[in-house]
């Protein structure tokens, strides 16, 4: 078949993908955009309100709106207790945060406790975030200077990253529950969409004002303090055969209180091994290799250096690890012989990964049998042009 | 589509989530429109970055008519003819990165589809703006020819035309390089 005969097909299927270094680049200037356009609609709003001002009709009809409500107030506060909330409140009272506690349940597959400490400028300064749940087992992050330490528990491995994808992601998590940016949230939704905010005032000093927000099949309920004003915790719920299910609740444990140097300190156990990610080179550099070529020369490559019981070979290729941790590993232990056979490399989703099927000849007990093993393959946190191993089965 | 509706309300009240979430949804399909009319993928980067950063800026007044979709392609559109205005047409300056076809399992239908592709985009580079503007515009974008129109402020006719011509140059500059 002639090509010009599916000049149409092939425009249609045409297509290019962004590499990792162009998300990066236009995700933050896109942030940082987003970010001053904000301040700069902040500071044009009095100008706009000036504007309308100048108008003598406006002006009148703005006196005789400010009289209906001040004549409305006076009757709802006669029914009220104390003053009324509002969710500028909220905003106010977290702008001298310093410190925050947070905790999830269920955690599910996403964050289970958080601690956040900022410095004078409200701006983020270190963060730890414990996941129970994830791809890759349990772990633990802090992030601070610029630098994230994740401790994968299930591997026994700490590593050190300076990738500003995982760091943007981790303090994107975290702004989904910052009590201020909440409160901002909710603020704008009031001005845009009233009737999917209703508050309820507190009736006395020990029950929480409750603000419950509803749309597109989704309601959450923030509890406030009628006495700070700070979030309390908020509940997730979602509709689903004419009921609101309950999906989750986060709740605020502390504020503000002095913090603890530790809780943004990883302490291991002494067999958890640590990789500095930022200043080694970890696994094998992709080249112009396909990723399911690199996968299988990084699987052939760990199978070579385990016959030839170079370690420290094997070791580079998982993520840096000492020889000594790979010895101490069942594939450490195993006494290889020859590769019969590397297979097709299939998607891994569990963890992101390519796996390879690959079947061995090991000698047990004075014997020579055959194993399957099938390390799995997938890119180096932080060094995009390198692939590692992240698991062997 | 009411996905980019909430995304485009939410994007308006400053949602980083909301924004972030666009651009994972359109970046391919603008760097695709954007280096089939460029013919340089630096070039398209750019353009798309450019296309990306502006709608973050004025995402707090955008009031969209049409769809998120078409109002970004017509942004990437009119972002390539500012950079050919600014810079004459350089037909070598394709670059060598592969493009990627979906649809096809077998791998050698995939490397004579590959190769397909690079002359496909070869020939794109030499056919008048205008004329490519419209086949990009109309195949891979799904736009209309009145909306291609209204874009390039001519009559629908005239896009009519462009196309046809576009797509038979297309087709002259394949053929010839294979009888060669």
């Amino acid at each position: 078949m002639r090509p010009a005969d599916n000049i149409e097909r092939l425009i249609k299927n045409l297509s290019d993908r962004t590499s990792a270094q162009m998300d990066e680049r236009v995700l933050g200037d896109v942030l940082r955009a987003l970010e001053e356009s904000e301040k700069t609609s902040a500071l044009t709003q009095p100008k706009i309100r000036r504007t309308i001002m100048k108008s003598p009709i406006v002006k009148l009809a703005a006196a005789a709106v400010i009289i209906v409500a001040v004549v409305l107030s006076i009757n709802v506060f006669d029914k009220s207790i104390g003053t009324a909330y509002a969710i500028e409140q909220t905003i106010e009272a977290n702008r001298g945060l310093r410190f925050i506690h947070l905790k999830c349940e269920p955690a599910g597959t996403g964050v289970e406790e958080i601690w956040a400490q900022f410095d004078d400028n409200r701006e983020l300064l270190r963060l730890r975030m414990n996941f129970p749940n994830t791809m890759d087992g349990p772990k633990d992050v802090v992030w601070q200077e610029g630098k994230a330490e994740v401790w994968f528990k299930a591997k026994k491995e700490i590593a050190v990253l300076r990738e500003k994808n995982i760091l943007a992601q981790l303090k994107m998590s975290y702004k989904s529950f910052d009590p201020k940016l909440i409160g901002e949230q909710l603020f704008h939704v009031q001005a845009d969409e009233k009737k999917q905010i209703e508050i309820q005032e507190s009736r006395s000093k020990n029950e929480s004002i409750t603000i419950t927000w509803t749309r597109n099949g989704f309601r959450t309920v923030y509890k406030v303090d009628p006495e700070t004003k700070l979030l309390q915790q908020f509940e997730k719920y979602e509709l689903k055969d004419g009921e609101y299910k309950f999906l989750g609740r986060t709740k605020y444990l502390d504020y503000n209180q002095p913090v603890d140097p530790e809780i943004f300190v990883l302490n291991p156990p002494a067999e958890v091994v640590r990789v500095d990610q930022t200043t080694q080179e970890v696994g094998m550099a992709k080249g112009e290799l396909s990723e399911e070529e690199i996968a299988v020369e990084v699987a052939r490559q760990f199978l070579e250096a385990l016959i030839d019981q170079d370690y420290a070979k094997a070791g580079k290729l998982i993520a840096n690890v000492p020889a000594e941790w790979v010895k101490q590993q069942p594939f450490g232990k195993t006494k290889y012989i020859r590769i019969i056979s590397i297979g097709k490399p299939v998607p891994y989703t569990k963890t992101g990964s390519l796996r390879v099927p690959c079947k061995v000849e090991i000698e047990k007990d004075g014997k020579i049998t055959v194993q399957s093993i099938a390390p799995c393959i997938r890119q180096v946190y932080g060094q995009p042009e390198r692939r590692q191993i992240i698991d062997v089965f | 589509m009411l996905e980019d509706k909430l995304l485009v309300l939410k994007c308006r009240r400053g949602s980083r989530d909301a924004m972030c979430r666009v651009y994972e949804k359109y970046k391919d399909y603008l760097l695709t429109l954007a280096k089939g009319l460029l013919g340089e993928r630096a070039a398209a980067e750019d353009v798309v970055h450019d296309v990306f950063v502006s709608f973050a800026r004025s995402a707090g007044q955008l009031q969209l008519t049409g769809s998120l979709r078409g109002y970004l392609a017509t942004c990437v559109s009119n972002r390539v003819r500012d950079k050919i205005r600014v810079k004459t047409r350089q037909a070598e300056a394709l670059d060598s990165v592969n493009p990627i076809i979906w649809g096809s399992d077998n791998p050698e239908q995939r490397v004579i589809e590959r190769e397909e592709l690079m002359r496909l985009r070869q020939a794109l580079s030499q056919i008048p703006y205008e004329q490519r503007e419209a086949v990009m515009l109309h195949l891979k974008s799904g736009m209309k020819f009145r909306e291609i129109a209204k874009l390039q402020g001519v009559s629908v006719s005239t896009i009519h035309g462009r196309y046809r011509y576009g797509l038979d140059k297309l087709k002259s500059l394949l053929n010839s390089e294979v009888e060669k």
